[in-house]
């Protein structure tokens, strides 16, 4: 922009200086004439000077400038010249300027009194002039064009290759953040750009590389763990099997129980590790229909609900979508019923609704959790005895805090009045209105 | 049943083949993937029961390489890796049924059983039959004895699903997978909970049960008479 300035600026500044030495060159030329013109009147007389005249009139000019002069009496009365009518120029000031004859030529001119019954003018045509200092203007035009013209294609083509690696960028950091693999940008260029495109790479190589150990830790865990646990299992099985016709297998039941305690246990340790791993991570996520999810989970502990003398109610706006893994946010409001079912008395109500945004809310009216235990349930190894003697490793409500987050939402214990109240709605780092821990 | 049985811990592979030999069934064993898959091109199996975590070759893998070269017979993957997103990946791999370990020797072989079954082709017909039991697909109804039985939409998914498994144990976590669509077991007893509703239903002015509980497996249904 600045630079487009300037060039005009300094076109404007051009013309002008063309235009005053052209100015400067005709009265030059004019003044010239007049005077060699003078002195012929003052040398020779009247009649010699109207010869004079004649004789330039007819002369061409190498500049191509026509030469045009007029002689009058004060009284208007024409003595000689080239010129018709006298024009707008004083001759008792010496009056010079631009003006157009009757005939219609552009001429420069100066009128001046000779004799006190003698006016002369004389004028040049500056057509030639005028034409050159337009075909200054068109050729500075078009070099200006042309300066222009590189300038942008040169800028263009600087963007596009700027836009092309910061685009290699953000699709590798785009395919990274998606789980796909991502190619890495160049980092082969010295600049600014190449040291994000380095630092990139490095960023998307050390989060693959994490993920991937994190991915073999667990897997590694899990079967270096639940190994040898099956062995044990097969074991108490067949020591089982081997038992005397009438032995109570209830110590044997309960080795086997704790073996699935245990590895309950790790599946949930892993999975919440897993989700926390994936925080903002949208890959594996697709479209989910969560009040239809909501509902069917509604349906499935109605009777144990039920059961358990407890009022299931629900509230759920038909049709709110979100982005997520259906099994995982089925775990997660599965886990908030269990929690619920385990805590609330008979006689007692829970309620599941679902809304825009979307927010997910389970509420009861059982003993809810004290204050000051609030910021803590949901830490992992977090129990509470169920109202019905329930026990579990305290982990329900850590899981169901990595899946929110893994899908971009808070889950919060909201004060309430009577009983506990979990709300879960986006986070506002990823596009919700509401900003919770 | 013939199976193969790709592991490469010998002790759990010494525990399944004799469990599984005891049920009358004949077990081929390989320790590595590799081997698995040379077996599988050259023999027949009813079934193939898969570890998962192979010294050679990932068990995903070798289901991909087992479709490809045409080896069509039922792979359930008996895994370590239990989680639910484990269970997933594998039935996106395209593995038929995904067990955890340690498992139910009764559920491992009623799931076997019922994967064999699907694999035979056993389609049904509009209207299941079953001793006193007859389910009428396409109407969603069920009858006993001739007498229509009331049911809520999912209790009949739930009455279809044991007709189709007729005669078999059917375990709670085939029943979360085929019925609820969940690969996890909940804290709350809701299966129980529902096939006990079921349950209540089906022996209404009966005297004969319709529903056995197989201790620690999952139900099996009765003829009902």
């Amino acid at each position: 922009m600045w630079a487009l300035l300037a060039l005009a600026l300094l076109f404007a500044i051009t013309v002008w200086e063309s235009w005053n030495a052209m100015t400067r060159s005709l009265s030059a030329t004019v003044d010239t004439d007049i005077a060699g013109l003078v002195d012929i009147y003052a040398t020779s007389g009247e009649a010699e000077l109207l010869a004079r005249m004649e004789d330039r009139s007819t002369l061409v000019s190498l500049d191509g400038r026509q030469a045009r002069y007029m002689a009058v009496r004060p009284d208007g009365t024409m003595l000689g010249g080239n010129i018709d009518e006298w024009p707008s120029l004083g001759a008792s000031l010496s009056e010079e300027g631009y003006l157009t004859l009757a005939d219609g030529t552009d001429v420069f001119a100066r009128a001046t009194s000779l004799s006190p019954d003698l006016d002369l003018m004389v004028a040049r045509s500056y057509e030639h002039d005028w034409n050159a200092l337009m075909r200054l203007v068109a050729l500075f035009t078009a070099a200006a064009g042309l300066i222009v013209l590189a300038t942008w294609l040169v800028g263009r083509s600087a963007m596009q290759r700027l836009r092309r690696r910061i685009d290699r960028i953000s699709a590798a950091l785009r395919a990274a953040e998606h789980g796909r693999e991502a190619d890495l940008p160049d980092s082969q260029y010295d600049d600014e750009i190449g040291e994000l495109a380095t630092l990139s790479s490095t960023s998307i190589l050390r989060a693959a590389n994490l993920a991937r150990t994190h991915r073999h830790m667990s897997d590694h865990i899990a079967h270096e763990i639940r190994t040898p646990l099956t062995h044990l299992d097969s074991k108490l099985v067949n020591t089982m099997r081997q038992l005397p016709e009438g032995t109570d297998p209830a110590i044997i039941d309960k080795c086997r129980e704790d073996i699935r305690g245990v590895v309950t246990m790790l599946d949930s340790l892993l999975d919440i590790a897993s989700s926390e791993a994936r925080v903002g991570d949208l890959a594996g996520l697709e479209e989910v229909d969560i009040s239809s999810l909501a509902a069917d989970l509604a349906e499935l502990y109605s009777g144990s609900a039920e059961e358990e003398g407890i009022s299931l109610r629900t509230y759920i706006k038909p049709g709110v979508m979100m982005m997520g893994e259906p099994m995982q946010l089925t775990r997660l409001i599965s886990n908030l019923l269990d929690n619920a079912l385990k805590y609330v008395p008979r006689g007692g109500q829970v309620m599941l609704s679902v809304s825009d945004g979307p927010v997910i809310e389970v509420s009861d009216d059982g003993p809810g959790v004290e204050p000051e235990l609030r910021p803590m349930v949901f830490e992992r190894f977090r129990a509470g005895n169920g109202h019905n003697g329930k026990t579990s490793h305290g982990l329900g409500l850590a899981l169901a805090r990595a899946i929110a987050l893994r899908h971009g939402m808070t889950i919060a214990l909201q004060d309430s009045a009577k009983g506990a109240h979990f709300v879960i709605k986006p986070h506002a780092l990823w596009g919700g209105k509401d900003a919770e821990a | 049943m013939k199976l193969l049985y790709v592991e490469d811990n010998a002790d759990a592979a010494a525990d399944l083949t004799a469990l599984l030999a005891r049920e009358g069934s004949q077990v081929v064993w390989e320790m590595r993937g590799t081997d698995g898959l040379r077996r599988a091109a050259m023999e027949e199996f009813d079934a193939i029961i898969l570890d998962r975590m192979l010294p050679d070759m990932d068990g995903l893998q070798i289901v991909e390489r087992l479709r490809e070269s045409g080896v069509d017979a039922p792979v359930l993957m008996l895994s370590a890796l239990g989680r639910s997103s484990n269970r997933v990946e594998g039935l996106d791999a395209g593995v038929d049924d995904y067990m955890a370990k340690p498992y139910e020797p009764e559920e491992l072989q009623a799931r076997l059983k019922a994967l064999v079954r699907r694999a035979e082709g056993r389609t049904h017909s509009a209207i299941i039959i079953y001793g006193q039991f007859e389910c009428h697909v396409k109407a969603r109804t069920a009858f006993r004895g001739n007498q229509h039985i009331a049911l809520s939409p999912k209790e009949f998914e739930l009455f279809r699903y044991f007709m189709e498994n007729a005669g078999e144990t059917v375990t709670r976590d085939m029943l979360l997978r085929d019925v609820w669509k969940m690969n996890f077991d909940p804290q709350t007893n809701v299966v129980d909970v529902n096939i006990g509703r079921l349950r209540r239903k089906l022996e209404q002015g009966f005297e004969t049960p319709a529903l056995e509980t197989i201790w620690g497996t999952g139900y099996r249904l009765t003829r009902g008479e």
